[in-house]
């Protein structure tokens, strides 16, 4: 029987991240609420050895500010030789980590952040707010920088350091400045790195990185491994102390390969892998003990560009509504998944994320209505609905989505919807996708079928910037799926979320966002699904959490069996 | 023979510079890297800033005049990750070299002889045997012969690791998986080459000599023989060279074929760019070498 971390991210802890408004001061949660207790130090100091598996190890000896998608692929190592502003806990709630508190001017034009004092670098040297503001600065406006944030550069006048204190100043009130700089979001240019280290030694730095996090880097092997061992120094801080591995050497290699990945584990060459649904059945009694992280990654459909042509058949809201219900989301579930999943209710944002509202239901599965709706509108055996699902298998996001496709496919098939499935490689998907090629309504010829563009994701745990973004903007990025002058209410609604300070009443209004998108069909959510990894005898514990993701994380939280 | 050598030299040359251009215009259809780069959310001026910094906003024609002119001083630019490019590919060439060279060892070691045994005992139980392994080898895909040589040799009987370049062992398993077809093909070519041979008149002359049958086999009728194999086996080196993206997937072997299909993936042009054209220098020096051996093993190449 597989242990199960649930993860469910607590929404009302959030309040007490960013806690802002306009006219009243933010506050930070407080002290004593981090990681640091959910493991701890476990007394005899860390010991022995662990291997731990991951599908890659890219980004090792790179300059953070080049790796502009770094964000998941380089996580696996990165984020446990280095520290950010802002964690999670093991139950989701977002803590204080290299910051203390945080809190925001009554315009909203300044956030200041308080930054931890006696936290030592893993060379001995003390972490100050200059530093950080170094490293943010670094990553938004160095000119080689080609890191997603530089898109901050438009909204960020300065950022500065004065004694502990940090402050960014923006030319508009911008309410996810703190998240910008968290190990959760996505974005996680917010690293923090030692000016004085880069200073001495330049760019090989970046191939020796020197960070706070639990864990020093010893060497690296191409992409292929890297070595790591517990940093112990005895000056180091209470919180870096709190955070003391259980394992003293952490050895972490690269295995794309799935079935690979099964083998090392069967032969005791690893201790712990990420697992393929696929292969979790076979595992199931063999001995290997599982650990399963609830809703880890998400699906979507979207109906594409209908509101660019009036003759698109998703124009109705009632077809809209029936290619939603005709889909037997439990059905797929249990059987494509081997019930490692479960039916979604969110638009974008996943079970337990920010602004995902926990009262709203995944649509209820209904072919003899959609069937109904599908008549109203017009189509029946005589003109049939014609659909084309575009799909693309992707490593780290959703699995199994062509299979999937195949199956929601077939739901569609059996009330009399004509429907094929392309799968695709991601990258062109998405060329065609946002270059409008799968936009066949757009040319105005009716018989075209209607393409349904299924994503995967993981499931952040604050998708605000995203979703305003991609819904709001008017450009070639937004109007494949909606069409902002067609949405007014979507464009003021997500704008309303991005410019509210006050995180509690930014997270009711993006649920109530969701809502409105739920009563109005204008997304079709399919599945979340669990990752799943396998463990050796020789693990006790492991603080799995939502924001990892697929892959194997937070490994300094791994505790040995006795 | 000089003449003939700055021949093929030249002909190399014009290959790669064709194969060079071919490469730059044709990895500019797949997609757009900033695109990639950034998130499929990221704004439009965020992607045009982006492109900007790597040097894409640029007309084709510069790039291409740009990326050439750095050819001739062995710049193959940066990666979009701002590791040079010529440093990401050394370090990846001796682990797909050295694995190349297992798995040719291992279509030599096991091709020759099954061929010439083949050849040699025609119609026996060993020539089925052998045809047999030559079919097997070439209707069995890599990757499936890998997991299975994985799931048997690594799981169950725990004689070699599962994966990784970590020792001589290690090697094993991934070079048979790749060279398990090239043993099929060169124990074949070998077999018709040597019936070929071991029919012809001057090797029936050397049997009315009443030479030791060995001696016609191995002497005689073999180094003829071994002319067609040497072409095929120079191809098969510059395949090998090439990485199998393949095999080093479930190897988790650090090679140029998994690199290269990760730069394709993330549309890393200067990356993939740079892996073709190795690729290519590999395959050309290669096939260059083998005709110039070839004229050297038979005089009637290089009078012709």
């Amino acid at each position: 029987m597989p242990r199960k971390f649930s993860t469910t991210v607590v929404a009302g802890a959030v309040l007490s991240l960013i806690m802002a408004s306009c006219g009243t001061q933010a506050q930070s949660p407080s002290e004593g609420e981090g990681p640091g207790n959910s493991g701890g130090d476990p007394g005899g100091g860390p010991q022995g050895e662990i291997v731990t598996i991951h599908s890659s190890l890219t980004g090792q000896g790179q300059d953070p500010i080049t790796q502009a998608a770094l964000e998941w692929s380089h996580k696996p190592w990165w984020d446990d030789v280095h520290d950010f502003i802002i964690e999670q806990d093991p139950d989701g709630n977002l803590v204080p980590a290299l910051a203390t508190e945080w809190d925001v001017s009554e315009d909203g034009l300044t956030w200041t952040f308080t930054i931890r004092e006696g936290v030592k670098f893993h060379n001995g040297d003390t972490l100050d707010a200059e530093d950080v503001a170094w490293s943010w600065n670094r990553v938004i406006f160095d000119p080689e920088s080609t890191h997603t944030m530089i898109g901050r550069a438009s909204v960020v006048e300065s950022i500065t350091a004065d004694g502990n204190q940090v402050m960014v100043e923006t030319t508009t009130p911008q309410a996810a400045v703190p998240m910008w700089w968290s190990e959760v979001d996505g974005e996680s240019g917010g690293a923090v790195y030692s000016k004085a280290y880069f200073e001495e030694v330049g760019n090989e730095m970046w191939s020796q990185p020197v960070g706070t996090g639990p864990y020093e880097l010893v060497s690296m092997d191409g992409e292929q491994s890297a070595t790591l061992t517990a940093f112990v120094d005895d000056d180091r801080s209470d919180w870096q102390k709190d955070r003391t591995p259980g394992f003293k050497d952490l050895i972490m290699r690269a295995a794309p390969d799935p079935s690979t990945r099964v083998a090392l584990l069967q032969t005791g060459e690893a201790d712990v892998v990420p697992l393929p649904i696929s292969s979790v059945e076979e595992l199931e009694g063999s001995g290997v003990e599982l650990i399963e992280v609830e809703n880890a990654a998400q699906s979507v459909m979207w109906c594409l560009g209908f509101s660019l042509n009036p003759d698109s058949p998703c124009n109705e809201v009632g077809v809209r509504e029936a290619l939603s219900i005709a889909i037997d989301r439990a059905g797929i579930a249990e059987s494509v998944y081997r019930g490692y999943a479960a039916p979604h209710n969110g638009y974008m944002a996943g079970p337990g994320a920010f602004g995902n509202p926990e009262d709203l239901a995944a649509p209820a599965y209904d072919p003899d209505r959609a069937q109904q709706l599908l008549a109203d509108a017009g189509f029946d055996e005589s003109n049939p609905l014609s659909v084309v699902l575009v799909v693309a298998d992707v490593p780290g996001d959703m699995p199994m989505m062509p299979t999937m496709a195949e199956a929601i496919a077939g739901n569609y098939q059996a009330i009399g919807i004509e429907a094929t499935v392309r799968i695709g490689e991601e990258e062109a998907n998405k060329e065609a996708l946002f270059g409008f090629e799968y936009n066949g309504q757009e040319s105005g010829d009716p018989s075209l079928p209607v393409t349904l563009y299924m994503r995967g994701m993981d499931n952040r745990f604050y998708f605000v910037d995203s979703q305003v973004t991609q819904f709001t903007d008017d450009s070639e990025n937004g109007s494949s799926v909606w069409n902002a002058e067609e949405f007014p209410d979507m464009t003021e609604r997500l704008s309303g979320v991005a410019g509210e300070l006050d995180i509690d009443a930014q997270e009711e209004l993006l649920a109530d966002y969701h809502r409105w998108m739920a009563e109005n069909w204008l997304q079709i959510p399919l599945l979340t699904a669990n990752a799943v990894f396998g463990v050796s005898d020789a693990i006790s514990d492991w603080d799995a959490r939502i924001a990892g993701k697929g892959f194997v994380h937070n490994q300094w939280s791994l505790r040995p069996a006795d | 023979m000089t003449r003939y050598l700055v021949g093929r030299i030249f002909q190399a040359v014009l290959g790669l510079v064709f194969i060079t251009t071919l490469v730059f215009f044709l990895v500019r259809l797949t997609g757009d890297p900033a695109r990639i780069l950034m998130s499929d959310f990221a704004p439009l001026e965020l992607r045009e800033e982006l492109a900007q910094r790597l040097g894409l906003d640029r007309p084709l024609y510069e790039q291409y005049l740009s990326y050439m002119g750095g050819l001739f001083s062995l710049d193959l630019g940066r990666s979009f990750n701002g590791q040079p490019v010529i440093d990401i590919l050394l370090a990846r060439f001796p682990a797909t070299a050295s694995l190349a060279l297992a798995a040719m060892f291992v279509a030599i070691v096991l091709g020759l002889p099954l061929g010439i045994l083949s050849a040699v005992y025609r119609g026996s139980a060993i020539d089925i045997f052998a045809r047999t392994v030559a079919l097997f080898g070439q209707s069995v895909p890599a990757f499936w012969l890998a997991i299975m040589l994985v799931l048997i040799f690594a799981v169950i009987l725990r004689i070699f690791p599962v994966a990784y370049s970590q020792g001589i062992e290690s090697y094993v398993l991934p070079a048979i998986a790749i060279g398990w077809a090239a043993v099929a093909g060169i124990a074949r070519l070998v077999r018709s080459s040597m019936l070929d041979v071991l029919d012809s008149d001057y090797v029936r002359m050397a049997r009315a000599k009443g030479l030791p049958s060995t001696v016609v086999v191995v002497k005689h009728a073999f180094r003829s023989a071994l002319i067609p194999v040497l072409t095929f086996a120079g191809l098969v080196l510059g395949s090998f060279l090439n990485g199998s993206v393949v095999v080093e997937t479930v190897f988790a072997w650090p090679g140029l074929g998994k690199l290269t299909l990760d730069a394709v993936n993330s549309r890393d042009f200067p990356v993939v760019q740079g892996a073709v054209i190795m690729i290519a220098v590999f395959f050309i020096t290669i096939n260059l070498l083998v005709d110039l051996l070839y004229a050297f093993l038979d005089p009637r190449v290089r009078y012709r």
